[in-house]
């Protein structure tokens, strides 16, 4: 149980390293930062003040706390639109995933180096054939002595182009039900036959890419758990996924700067307030995941209705920006950001209306 | 969860509860409640209640509206608790009058007012602090106020003789702790209408199969539920130790929203049944609608935030008023 002076510790600490690279003039915000504001001197200086694999054991470079207090971390660093993107995979879900089910020399060889810092993982989910249907990816593993050859294409990778690592979810066995033969790989980025090549987005930006995987070998230790068990295994990383502040927070920074220059202006005071309330509400429920999570829970459906409401809250910050916002370069600006950024928010880790599926599921089985 | 605090505690009170409510026709329940000592939870023993705290008094409300019984038991207990007068057959109403004024021990105003058949005394929220005024009193007159829900009734003082009440507690505690038993009760009700539309779902079967079987429906039901949790959240966030300045007021409208969207897609799903008489959907939706806008309206509360929002700036949004 996390008490309430150890998330504030936390929180200072935060603020204090945002404060200090502000007054330095390293200090970059935007909207939707997760994403797209990579800055590995940040990630660095994250590591450097133990906030990052903030639940993991202390061996490896966490500091055993518990969701609850990333929870905390994370609200304050999205709070301020800080640039995370680096560091951002491998500690929210590839590292607890290492954790729950890898084998002790993966661990050790992964786990130090993303608390550090060091590497740098993307996501190989996707396929041009499975989005939302991630069970029916395509990207095969087959045996070979000392490992496996991993041959396919993943798509809408976020950072491919940056990243050490890929996490790559494949298929081990083609011959049974299509959820059980999936498997879970952590491959080297500069491997013999791994390409990248980027996808541009509407923003103009580049954090997209699609990512070939050419008789790629990847050695044995560095399969995730068992063979076969993959699906059951990215099913409880989602759970990680959907369930935290990101899913809240992308257009916290443009709300932030409405409500600043709002002053006298009390037109919009009923509609700012709805939108309080249900930022409220939702950071209360992104404490409640936390508070399962650290119980050993799997909330599968309360992460998905957090990240359902969450992103339309997201969405709804930018519509009211447009009628409250004062009119100038910045809060333009942010706007902008933020309305080239909002398509994906409702659709990337579970589209709200598979989202919508999981939660009713869940109420109807229970009923 | 905001509702189980202790789980033995909520299980007895279930049982309580479906012991009255089972009673047929609810009739005139308030007297059983108050006869059960349940009029008096929340409020001290040493202070003529029942004992108990207000997480105890949110289980009951919770269980009570779940159970679609209407009475007066948020009035009575938040009455109680402000002015240190137990709860009998009769109670003090707390009423938000922010802009009455109490001139010379006078007030002069229209308020409204719920259960006033079971009400003898006002405890008014005035402008200048917490009044009581007697209902039966000179000066002071009644009419019927269409509603749905509770009773409620126009009162209209004309100098009507008002006591003051010295804080503790302020009219802003006894907001925060209406807002708070509102809520509860909203998500009682909603967490009722929910369950009950599921089973109706999962039973009532058209084109062959369940009416669950339906896309639409399926939606519906899981934008009810994801609603559902965060009015859950937000309560139980409002219930903390050291929750801060606008947990309360958010609950409030986490509940309100959520009543809205609960009570129009339960009629929805539940079709040509769900509007019958003798259905018992009508109570729960019915309370739903009347929980929005008890004591102050939905609207005043979102205003009252938004304003408190832009006057403390973005860092009183983080710490104080989201937080």
């Amino acid at each position: 149980m996390t008490d309430a002076s150890t998330q504030t510790q936390y929180r200072e600490r935060v603020r204090s390293l945002i404060a200090e690279r502000r007054a330095a003039g390293t200090f970059s915000s935007r909207p939707d930062s997760w994403l797209r504001s990579f800055d590995l001197g940040f990630s660095a200086a994250m590591a450097e003040r133990g906030l990052l694999g903030l639940s993991w054991p202390r061996r490896f470079g966490g500091a055993e706390q518990g969701a609850v207090t990333r929870l905390a971390v994370t609200e304050e660093l999205l709070r301020a639109g800080a640039p995370v993107a680096a560091h951002w995979i491998g500690d929210r879900q590839i590292g607890p995933s290492i954790l729950r089910h890898g084998n002790p020399q993966l661990q050790e060889e992964i786990l130090p180096g993303i608390t550090s810092a060091r590497l740098v993982f993307c996501l190989g989910m996707s396929e041009p054939d499975a989005g939302s249907d991630l069970a029916a990816v395509t990207t095969a593993a087959h045996r070979v002595g000392g490992g496996w050859r991993l041959t396919g294409r993943k798509i809408w990778t976020s950072n491919a182009h940056l990243a050490t690592h890929a996490y790559v979810l494949a298929r081990t066995d083609a011959t049974g039900r299509k959820h059980e033969g999936l498997s879970e790989f952590v491959v080297d980025m500069d491997a013999d036959g791994v390409a990248v090549s980027p996808i541009v987005d509407m923003s103009g930006e580049h954090h997209f890419n699609e990512v070939t995987f050419e008789d790629v070998f990847v050695p044995e230790h560095r399969l995730i758990g068992e063979v076969g068990n993959g699906w059951r295994q990215v099913v409880e990383q989602l759970s990680f996924e959907r369930g935290g502040p990101e899913r809240v927070l992308t257009t916290y920074p443009l709300l932030a700067a409405v409500v600043e220059g709002l002053a006298g202006d009390d037109r919009h005071d009923a509609e700012l307030g709805g939108l309080i309330a249900r930022l409220a509400a939702l950071r209360r429920l992104a404490y409640a995941v936390a508070e399962r999570i650290d119980r050993g829970e799997s909330p599968v459906e309360q992460a998905a209705a957090l990240k359902m409401l969450g992103t339309t809250f997201e969405v709804d910050v930018i519509e009211f920006a447009r009628r409250a916002g004062t009119p100038d370069p910045q809060t333009a600006q942010l706007v902008s950001q933020s309305l080239l950024a909002s398509p994906g928010f409702s659709i990337r880790g579970g589209s709200s209306e598979v989202l919508l599926g999981i939660i009713a599921k869940g109420a109807l089985r229970r009923g | 969860m905001a509702d189980t605090r202790s789980s033995e505690f909520a299980d007895e009170l279930r049982a309580v509860v479906q012991d009255i409510s089972s009673r047929g026709d609810a009739g005139d329940v308030w007297p059983t409640l108050v006869e059960l000592g349940l009029a008096g939870v929340g409020v001290d023993e040493d202070a003529g209640g029942s004992g108990g705290d207000l997480v105890d008094l949110v289980t009951l409300v919770g269980e009570l509206a779940a159970a679609g019984v209407s009475s007066p038991i948020i009035e009575a207990s938040v009455g109680a608790w402000t002015t240190g007068r137990p709860a009998g057959d009769r109670i003090a109403s707390p009423v938000d009058a922010g802009d009455v004024s109490v001139v010379d021990g006078r007030v002069t105003g229209e308020v409204l007012v719920r259960w006033p058949e079971v009400s003898e005394t006002l405890v008014l929220l005035t402008r200048d602090g917490i009044a009581t005024v007697a209902l039966e009193g000179p000066n002071v007159s009644t009419s019927p106020w269409p509603t749905v829900g509770a009773p409620m009734g126009l009162v209209r003082l004309t100098g009507a003789a008002a006591s003051p009440l010295p804080a503790p507690p302020t009219s802003d505690q006894v907001r925060e702790r209406l807002a708070i038993l509102r809520s509860a009760a909203s998500v009682g009700a909603g967490r009722a209408a929910v369950a009950r539309t599921i089973d109706y779902a999962l039973a009532r079967e058209q084109f062959g199969a369940p009416l669950a079987a339906i896309p639409a429906v399926v939606s519906a039901i899981g934008m009810m539920r994801a609603q559902l949790d965060l009015a859950d959240a937000a309560l139980a966030g409002a219930l903390r130790e050291d929750a801060p300045r606008g947990a309360a007021m958010a609950a409030r409208l986490s509940a309100a929203a959520m009543a809205t969207a609960v009570a129009r897609t339960a009629h929805q799903l539940h079709g040509a049944m769900g509007v019958a008489q003798e259905y018992p959907l009508h109570p729960l939706t019915t309370a739903l609608w009347d929980l929005r806008d008890a004591d102050e309206r939905e609207a005043q509360i979102a205003r009252r935030l938004g304003a408190a929002a832009r006057a403390g700036g973005e860092s009183a949004v983080w710490e104080h008023l989201s937080a």
